[in-house]
């Protein structure tokens, strides 16, 4: 693996790696460009490993390339080059968020005067400007995440490699943190591996999705090529009240229901389109019964796998094959 | 307010100067409930008033009709799954969860049984017999909850019952969850990440800065908020036509053109709705999809929390 | 036109064309500057540890106790060797057969800053989880070892060797003639030597301690354990089996058997003492030893949770 292209993120070419009997990572190969890739799978699937390696932190076998640097011979430039966010805290004793970002840039190479100001100029950035000087064992969960992606970003990284970002915070916490990390390829020119099994906030950021089962990878792709193997001909439907009239009524028609909470998810065939002359047109026929029955349609829409179905159905069948 | 699982009148709980839960009222019915608010706003203070663990300081908290401080009966029909997780690093699950039970007021041999029962309906069976100490977060989390479960309570209080669950094991929670609101106990569930808690249930309870905001079915409760007016999203093949046909109406408050969609600001749903499809048909205009990207538990959440 | 009117004239020029507007995003700013030494990562961990310790009361406290006394002993030094009336008798006034320093009271005050700067090192990063910081940045373990290492040694050797070599240097200067200072040069040697084994057999087995437990005071206790237990006991035993073996795993006898050592100042008759390279191998096995287990338990640390 010579020269690799600048632009792609990741180059792994068969990486095995076994703690003694266990087989933690079988063979994984993968090229992965520059931009937002979730990383997904179940508990114990090796994605920490993954980190790990990338980070170049452990031995292991086969060849792997971050940033086009090879891992084994250039872990150092990987690292400086590398932002961590990591799932756990991370907050050393005693320090304010400005001692503890600056602290962070030099160790990452930059000298002392610019540490500083990165670091004042970063924790602007994730919105703690006025919170900078006091100690950040102070702080709530909320400033903590976003201190902990500070010291991600303070020595400006090319890769992002972001653990559970919205771990403990509440929901206005989570859509702001997750705002923020939308905008951080755009604003720094950088690329994201989120790992996370809030696959809606994967959704939120990410375009692409490597799925790991068992130190394999099952699945590396974009995340509207794996949500788009939904089902054809279905959609979902919610209404206001009235679900088991219209159930009734679509069943009638021919139709298959199920009913999934309050949302009713209905198979419309051809035929039965073809039927009720409304040949291409299922959503028409679908109001059109709704309107009959008297029931308000408050939303209709194809039905298209979620991340979480897509990584449910994956996964299941890489454990059957 | 018979037939209701939970009752609070006007419970109230202040430490010293600073008033947690102030002056709240509401009632739970049976299913699942979901119990929302920001951090610090008084939500695990309620809880754990209504788990029996804290003493209101006004005011009474009742489950099952009877006011839950200080009733060992009573706390034996509820089950509580704390989001953090006490030390037993040493026990195994099972014992963890068979120690749990007879706490509960089970003799040693039925303990055991229901424990085994409940770790294989958490898909723990594998693993009962090793220590917690060696579980993965997820697998603590399941052993929680099946410690929980395991004496049949007829209500049941989750934390955050989703922390650090994989996908695979969402989906089974969810069905345990699912199960038990079946059976029609009642089951409270606290957590952050909304739309987990929009698979499970319309119905909640949002608590903010110690108040109850709102009690009941989010989408009926979305439309009372009248601040912000509904949008409705419709996807079509000819946005703009459809575009002149809705902004006509008087409800309607504003109309915007979002590629090949137009997004539908209304004052009044419940004329919008129909409206759509009948406005379609006339103008020959064909409906992909129709969506409402503020009805969910995430629009009322915020809308009901920035304000105050 | 007129030198005045032109120059309004330009001025006028300069206000009436309009500048193009501009927007900074001050947002975020890539960084495209130079990039430190790999090697010298070390000095960032030392200066910071350095800098943080000597900010607690107990660095101060400490450092006052030792200072001060150093002063006091210095100008009474001073005044006796130039007033020797006004010194009562046995006092410490410099002459040829007077050069003796013995490690004393300063070996209390370095075991009492090795205790507090060193436990806290590695137990308190454990606690917060800071290899993970640590770690995924291009720093190497011997990198964060010397650099946690070094800071607590220089506050033990400030305390353990300065008062010693400045006094040292003093008695040298206030001797009466140049030769006689001569020809006690060596003695400086010895304390250089004494005070910086002493450092070291306090200053690194504490940074080692601390990489054993997330917990400071367990690891304060266990340091004062292993050092104060042994002496006791091994005083205690000493004087009853007069022999001197007791006392082969006590830090403090091993540290004046070598400084004796050095400065050919031999034990009193009714001390047993063991011989001294028994007491330079336990030394540089502690130190050795020490940074062995440092090293290895700072490789099995996790820097990604699973």
């Amino acid at each position: 693996m010579t020269a690799t292209n600048a632009a792609t993120l990741l180059e792994f070419a068969d990486v095995h790696k076994r703690y003694g009997a266990h087989h933690a990572l079988r063979g994984l190969s993968l090229s992965v460009p520059a931009g937002t890739v979730g990383l997904l799978g179940p508990n114990g699937a090796g994605k920490s490993t993954l980190m790990k390696v990338l980070l170049g932190l452990l031995p292991f076998e086969g060849t792997a390339a971050v940033l086009g640097h090879d891992v084994r011979a250039q872990p150092a430039q990987i690292r400086a080059r590398v932002g961590y966010m990591p799932e756990r805290d991370c907050h050393l004793v005693g320090m304010s968020a400005v001692e503890l970002c600056g602290y962070a840039a030099e160790l990452s190479g930059l000298p002392p005067s610019e540490a500083m100001q990165r670091a004042h100029m970063v924790l602007e950035f994730v919105g703690l400007g006025d919170k900078r000087y006091q100690k950040v064992d102070g702080y709530s969960t909320g400033q903590k995440q976003r201190v902990k992606l500070a010291q991600a970003l303070v020595h400006d990284p090319k890769l992002l490699l972001l653990d559970e970002p919205t771990n403990g915070l509440d929901p206005q916490g989570r859509d702001e943190m997750l705002a923020l990390v939308s905008t951080l390829p755009a604003r720094t020119g950088c690329s994201i591996v989120l790992s996370s099994h809030l696959l809606h906030d994967v959704e939120r950021v990410c375009e692409r999705a490597i799925l790991l089962h068992e130190g394999k990878i099952v699945y590396s792709g974009t995340i509207e090529a794996l949500r788009k193997e939904g089902q054809k001909d279905v959609y979902e439907v919610r209404v206001k009240e009235g679900e088991d009239k219209l159930q009734a009524a679509l069943e009638r028609r021919g139709m298959g229901v199920e009913r999934e909470g309050p949302l009713l998810v209905v198979q419309v065939h051809n035929n039965v389109l073809q039927a009720h002359n409304n040949e291409g047109r299922p959503t028409e026929l679908l109001f059109a019964v709704a309107a009959e029955e008297g029931v308000q349609v408050r939303h209709l829409a194809p039905r298209k796998l979620t991340l979480e179905n897509a990584f449910v159905r994956v996964v299941n069948e890489a454990k059957a094959s | 307010m018979s037939g209701a699982f939970i009752e609070c009148e006007h419970a109230a709980k202040w430490y010293g100067q600073i008033i947690a839960v102030n002056d709240v009222s509401l009632s739970v019915p049976g299913g699942v409930t979901g119990l929302l608010g920001p951090n610090g706003a008084g939500k695990s203070t309620l809880l754990k008033m209504m788990v029996g663990q804290l003493r209101p300081s006004k005011g009474v908290v009742k489950v099952l009709g009877e006011p839950v401080w200080g009733s060992r009966t009573l706390m034996r029909r509820i089950g509580y799954c704390p989001e953090h997780e006490g030390t037993y690093e040493d026990l195994t699950g099972l014992e963890m969860v068979t120690a749990l039970t007879e706490l509960h007021g089970f003799g040693h041999d039925e303990a055991r049984a229901r424990a085994e029962k409940m770790l294989g309906v958490v898909d723990l069976k594998d693993a009962m017999h090793r220590r917690l100490g060696e579980y993965s977060k997820g697998m603590r989390q399941r052993a929680k909850l099946a410690q929980a479960m395991a004496h049949d309570p007829e209500v049941v209080f989750l934390d955050e019952p989703l922390t650090g669950c994989d996908p695979l094991a969402r989906v089974r929670i969810l069905e345990v969850i699912e199960r038990l609101a079946a059976e029609g106990r009642c089951v409270v569930v606290s957590s952050h990440v909304l739309h987990e808690i929009e698979t499970m249930t319309s119905q909640i309870l949002l608590i903010h800065k110690g108040q109850l905001r709102a009690e009941g079915d989010v989408h009926q409760i979305r439309a009372l908020i009248d601040a912000h007016p509904h949008k409705v999203r419709v996807e079509c093949d000819k946005p703009r036509a459809l575009a002149e046909k809705l902004v006509t109406q008087d409800h309607v408050v504003g109309v915007t053109v979002d590629g090949d969609a137009i997004v539908v600001d209304t004052r009044a749903p419940d004329r919008l709705y129909p409206a759509i499809p009948e406005a379609a048909k006339t103008a020959g205009v064909y409906i992909r999809a129709l969506t409402s990207p503020d009805d969910n538990m995430a629009a009322v959440f915020k809308y009901l929390t920035e304000t105050a | 036109m007129s030198a005045g009117a032109a120059k309004k004239a330009a001025k006028a020029a300069k206000v009436a064309a309009p500048k193009e507007g501009a927007i900074l995003d001050r947002g975020y700013t890539p960084y495209a500057g130079a990039y430190t030494e790999q090697a010298s990562r070390w000095k960032v961990i030392a200066s910071r540890t350095l800098r943080m310790s000597a900010r607690q009361w107990w660095a101060i406290l400490l450092l006052i106790a030792t200072v001060g006394p150093l002063l006091v002993a210095g100008i009474r030094m001073w005044i006796y060797s130039k007033i020797g009336a006004v010194a009562p008798p046995g006092a410490d006034i410099p002459s040829p057969d007077s050069m003796v320093m013995l490690p004393g009271g300063t070996m209390t005050l370095a075991f009492l800053i090795a205790l507090f700067a060193g436990a806290g090192q590695v137990a308190d990063d454990t606690r917060a989880g800071a290899f993970q910081f640590y770690f995924a940045r291009p720093v190497t373990r011997d990198q964060y070892l010397v650099g946690k290492v070094v800071p607590v040694l220089t506050l033990t050797l400030f305390i353990a060797l300065a008062p010693a070599l400045l006094l040292s240097l003093l008695r040298l200067a206030l001797l009466p003639t140049a030769t006689e200072a001569l020809k006690k040069l060596p003695l400086v040697g010895a304390t250089l030597v004494t005070g910086t084994i002493e450092a070291l057999v306090l200053a690194v087995p504490a940074v080692a301690i601390s990489s054993l437990s997330r917990k400071r005071s367990l690891v304060q206790g266990g340091y004062a354990v292993l050092y104060l237990l042994p002496w006791i006991m091994g005083g205690i035993f000493a004087k009853v089996t007069r022999s001197a073996w007791p006392d082969l795993f006590s830090v403090p006898h091993h540290i004046e058997n070598i400084a004796r050592f050095l400065y050919r100042q031999p034990w009193g008759p009714e001390d047993r003492a063991l011989p001294v390279w028994i007491s330079a191998a336990f030394v540089a096995l502690l130190v050795a030893g020490s940074l062995a287990l440092l090293r290895k338990r700072l490789s099995a640390v996790e820097v990604v949770a699973s």
